[in-house]
């Protein structure tokens, strides 16, 4: 099991080395010069030998994969580059805003777990009920709607209207409309997900054994049918991962929270390339500690089936 | 439980009730304010954080602006020429910092010489200044070019007084608030400042920045603010209609304009800067901002020295101005050029709502002589305009802010100015500019600004289009809330005090 | 076959919209901001007396651009890779898997979102890049999906009698993969309407004046008290064009 997990583990490292320096090479791309920025914003003289020094200084003059490299150590180091825009380093940036953002991705996905399993269990449990038709609804709902629009209306509803809560206050009653937002397409998902793994389970020669040797319908369910349904919830939990984070991007502009996404957007018309190239692997990170957790999950609930 | 003991406590009990309700508007409860601009930082010599901690109350200059737009003495009591480039200033007695220390001349001195160092927007009306202290409250002044009115060079944003502290980049000032807690970009918290009169009546501020407007006005509907600066023009009409809140239009010093920067390639060319400007339709846009007037120049119309009448709409002769330019229209309604159409890159800032209401009218006006816009709204402007990477950004600027025309003309539009994001450059303009240096005469300044005006209706670096009113709204705790003509002075001492 | 038919037409509807306004869908008008729903404006203006119906229906088409760049590129690149990759088998087939595997490793919404404030926001890089982004996810599909019918019985024999590959590819491979990819690539390409809306919203690198559905959203969310129907508009044509998508190609 640790060998498999090294493997994985490596492979996992591999692909973010990969994914970070094919980032770097596009945002290398960005139609901008760093140095112009710098001498703009931190108002240096505009002679060739502080453009040649500073293009020197940041390693400007050599090519791209050397660049790559020095970033790269860099950013292990912990020296994420400095943003132009604020002029404070980048890391420290992020610092200030991933734990907003974080609260956001994970509480979010939590919450979608904790109410999709319930959910996808009734359902399963009588299919064409209440549950199932409800799940099925929401489903076909959270796939046509996007988060941020049915943010819009439950602000003008709960804010506005009833006064039930202060969307932009940034407390504890607006955060968990936002997380409620984003969890919202995940738990149809996963719901469904998960009602299919039990409806699968039930039609096994094993299920029915056990009905007959006298569990309930509810019981056999939750004691066989339920591990194999809840490890395809596990291995759709890094698609949703992604999901999420998207969603969580929209809910930062809409709430107006002080989140990573928030910054980036305030960010880029300054083509501050660093925040940028950090964004994209802050955001590969959590997808790989996603997935990590995820995996190791469902190598502790079924050793077997991986 | 004793009988006695319930009885204290219930007594207890209702004391810390009726305290609690009775003094809504003092220390416990912070005054919550909403701005769509915020100081971004805490360093009063960089960029234009003299301006905003003014604004907040923290900071104050030697001299300022009152609410009828006179200029009044604050930190200063007077100043005096003892020269042609030589000021004495007295300072006022019993002032002190939020340490504690008196306001000495020593102490502004070297926080002056610091913001000169490092602010080029303070060098605009004297060049660069120099301070010596004479004595505990007299500062002596020299300038580098001569400068009529000191009073109203002190009343500019950049020269927020203030003592350097001993960490690099932190400053300690003497406002009636200090800042409690500084969190850039999103919110910041002021206490009142324990050393300036009436200290102990006034409440703590929590300020909090908007990305934008329309999200504000949300907050204010929902109970979440006691005071909205700047609310978005659509929204007065359902505002005024909700009882929990008071809503107050003031016309401001502020002008809305469009800088026609004229270092790029077809904007380079000035018969299309005034076919532009000809093509903008001013009393179609301030409609669509529900409020002001077309602009008559660069100043407010109840200025003395803002132009008369209305700057002219044209369309037929900005048409032919392009024409005569080169600029042909093809089957598309597209005016090009050597086959390359006539498309401009326009920006502006979601802090003023009503730029970014103005934007799509713009193109849509510009669309009428076959001028194609492309449009962003940014959230760092001055990062991006500084850049150049623009043809036309539209502005909003308070262009008196010391009562006095000279200020905005100098660093905005001066050959080589630190704002100047025109990169217009003409010396015949400087010129007039000159004239400034050399009287102090209230009529004489009148005229130069005239000339100057007239000077930029035919260069065309800048077209004036709108001249706003604001709108602020208020919860019932700050319903008496007096906004002044512009946000130079959001909070001040006397609004937190028992309402 | 039959089911491909709704969204084929509102593809075409969507690109028809594009030819076609009733009015310039930026021209504004003053004297009719917010009008009523009239004879002249079907669904009436917005703040600055542009026509509703007009923006919605530009906004349409470049929804409809970003459907088809993400569809085309997607069903290409990504049944393609993924088929290859089965059949192939050996090192190529462990390659494209790599790659794929490294496509999935940032989201799709991320991978657009960069690709914006690089280039710009606009109907064509979003689609380029949410087409590239899907093209990961498609080909580990396609792959599953082929491998599972290589095992197939028929396929064994038909592999026992000889048959040429070109025969074997699409006399037996793809009449039996293409279905199930397609039913992905559509759900795929309604996903990335939300997912360009969500864009344009965020409004990264965007042109605001631009009638894009998610853009009208972030533009219009001040009038849900005063003009709800200028937030509804949008928010159902978008709605709409996704279950279209979804409803046809589930299960």
């Amino acid at each position: 099991m640790v060998k498999r997990l090294g493997g994985w583990g490596l492979q996992t490292a591999a692909g973010l080395l990969a994914v970070s320096f094919v980032a770097f090479a596009i945002i290398a791309l960005m139609p901008a010069d760093p140095v112009a920025i710098a001498i703009r914003n931190w108002n240096l003289p505009a002679t060739d030998e502080t453009v040649a020094a500073l293009r020197h200084g940041w390693g400007l003059d050599r090519p791209l994969p050397v660049r790559y490299v020095q970033w790269l150590s860099g950013f292990v180091q912990g020296d994420w580059g400095r943003s132009f825009r604020t002029g404070e380093p980048v890391r420290l940036e992020f610092m200030k805003r991933l734990p907003l953002s974080l609260f956001l991705g994970l509480s979010s996905l939590c919450l979608a777990i904790a109410l999709a399993l319930p959910l996808g269990f009734a359902a399963a449990l009588k299919p064409g009920g209440i549950a199932d038709r409800f799940s099925r609804l929401l489903s076909v709902f959270t796939q046509s709607t996007p988060a941020f629009a049915t943010g819009l209306v439950l602000i003008w509803v709960l804010g506005a209207q009833l006064r039930w809560i202060r969307p932009f206050s940034n407390d504890g009653a607006s955060l968990t409309l936002a997380v409620m937002l984003v969890a919202l397409h995940s738990t149809a998902v996963l719901s469904r997900i998960y009602r299919q793994g039990l409806a699968a389970a039930m039609g096994q020669p094993w299920f029915i054994t056990a009905r007959a040797k006298g569990f309930s319908e509810r019981r056999a369910l939750w004691r066989h049918a339920h591990p194999s349904a809840f490890y395809a919830v596990l291995a759709a939990i890094h698609s949703e991962a992604g999901w999420v984070i998207g969603s969580a991007a929209a809910m930062e502009i809409l709430f107006g929270l002080p989140g990573i996404s928030q910054f980036l957007v305030q960010s880029i018309s300054a083509r501050d390339q660093m925040v940028l190239q950090a964004y994209v692997i802050v955001v590969a990170l959590w997808m790989a500690i996603v997935g990590l957790v995820a995996r190791l999950l469902s190598l502790r609930l079924e050793p077997r089936l991986s | 439980m004793s009988v006695t003991f319930k009885g204290r406590l219930t007594g207890a009990l209702i004391v810390t009730m009726t305290f609690a309700t009775a003094l809504p508007a003092f220390a416990a409860e912070p005054l919550r304010i909403g701005a769509t601009f915020i100081a971004t930082g805490v360093d009063p010599a960089k960029g234009s954080n003299g301006w905003a901690l003014t604004s907040h109350g923290v900071g104050e200059n030697l001299f300022t602006v009152d609410k009828d737009g006179k200029l009044v003495p604050e930190l200063a009591e007077k100043a005096e020429r003892t020269g042609d480039l030589a000021w004495t200033i007295t300072l006022r007695a019993g002032r002190f910092f939020s340490d504690g220390t008196p306001v000495t001349a020593e102490a502004l001195a070297t926080g002056f010489e610091r913001t000169f160092a490092n602010n080029k927007a303070a060098l605009a009306t004297g060049g660069k200044l120099s301070f010596t202290a004479t004595g505990e409250r007299t500062l002596n002044v020299t300038t580098e070019k001569p400068v009529p009115l000191i009073q109203s060079l002190f009343a500019e944003w950049p020269l927020i007084a203030y003592k350097p502290a001993a960490e690099e980049g932190k400053a300690v000032f003497s406002g009636p608030y200090e800042i409690a807690s500084f969190n850039a970009d999103a919110a910041i918290e002021l206490r009142p400042n324990a050393h300036s009169e009436g200290a102990d009546g006034r409440a703590p501020v929590m300020l909090k920045k908007f990305g934008d407007a329309q999200a504000m006005t949300l907050a204010l509907e929902s109970g979440e603010l006691d005071l909205a600066f700047g609310l978005p023009s659509e929204v007065i009409a359902r505002l005024k209609a909700n009882p929990a809140l008071t809503i107050k239009s003031f016309p401001v010093g502020y002008q809305y304009f469009a800088f026609l920067n004229t270092s790029r390639p077809a904007l380079q060319d000035k018969a299309v800067r005034q076919a532009i400007d000809l093509a903008f339709d001013r009393t179609e846009l301030a409609a669509a901002i529900n409020g002001g007037s077309p602009a008559t120049g660069a100043y407010a119309p109840y200025f003395p020295f803002a132009g008369k009448d209305a700057r002219p709409t044209d369309l037929a002769r900005a048409e032919a101005l392009l024409e005569a330019a080169g600029w042909v229209k093809g089957a598309d309604g597209i005016r090009a050029r050597d086959g390359k159409p006539l498309k401009l890159l326009a920006i502006t800032y979601p802090q003023r709502p009503d730029l970014v209401t103005m934007l799509p009218m713009a193109k849509a006006e510009l669309a009428r002589a076959g001028v194609v816009l492309e449009t962003q709204v940014i959230d760092n402007i001055s990062q991006v305009a500084a850049g150049g990477e623009f043809d036309i950004a539209l502005w909003a600027q308070h262009t008196a802010p010391s009562g006095d025309p000279a200020f905005f003309l100098n660093s905005m539009l001066r050959s080589g100015a630190s704002l100047n994001y025109a990169k217009y450059a003409s010396p015949d303009f400087d010129a007039i500019l000159d004239r400034f240096a050399a009287t102090g005469d209230a009529a004489a300044r009148v005229q130069i600004a005239l000339d100057a005006q007239t000077r930029l209706f035919e260069d065309v670096p800048v077209s004036f289009l709108v001249s706003p009113v604001w709108y602020v709204g208020m919860s019932g705790t700050l319903k008496n809330y007096e906004p002044w003509g512009s946000d130079y002075h959001v909070l001040r001492a006397d609004i937190g005090e028992g309402k | 076959m039959r089911r491909a038919l709704a969204p084929l037409l509102l593809l075409t509807l969507l690109f028809a919209c594009g030819l076609w306004q009733p009015w310039d869908p930026d021209a504004v008008n003053v004297l009719a901001r917010h009008a009523a729903p009239d004879i002249a404006h079907p669904l009436g203006t917005d703040h600055l007396g542009r026509d509703l119906l007009s923006r919605l229906m530009a906004g349409g088409f470049r929804t409809g651009i970003v459907i088809l760049a993400v569809g085309l590129l997607g069903l290409t690149g990504g049944a393609l890779l993924g088929t290859l990759a089965a059949v192939l088998g050996g090192w190529r087939e462990k390659l494209i898997l790599k790659a794929s595997q490294l496509f999935i490793m940032v989201p799709t919404l991320i991978v657009a979102l960069t690709a914006a404030a690089v280039f710009g926001l606009s109907p064509f890089s979003a689609g380029v890049a949410l087409g590239l982004a899907a093209i990961g996810p498609l080909a580990l599909f396609a792959h599953m999906l082929t491998k599972r019918v290589l095992c197939q019985p028929f396929i064994m024999a038909a592999d026992a009698i000889g048959v040429s590959s070109g025969t074997m590819l699409f006399r037996h491979l793809l009449p039996n993969t293409l279905p199930t990819l397609l039913t992905y690539v559509g759900n795929q390409s309604g996903a990335s309407a939300i997912a360009y809306a969500s864009l344009a919203f965020i409004g990264l690198g965007a042109d605001p004046s631009l009638p894009d559905w998610g853009g009208m959203l972030f533009e219009y969310r001040m009038f849900l008290f005063d003009n709800p129907m200028l937030i509804a508009w949008p928010a159902l044509a978008l709605g709409a064009t996704v279950f279209v998508f979804n409803r046809t190609f589930d299960r």
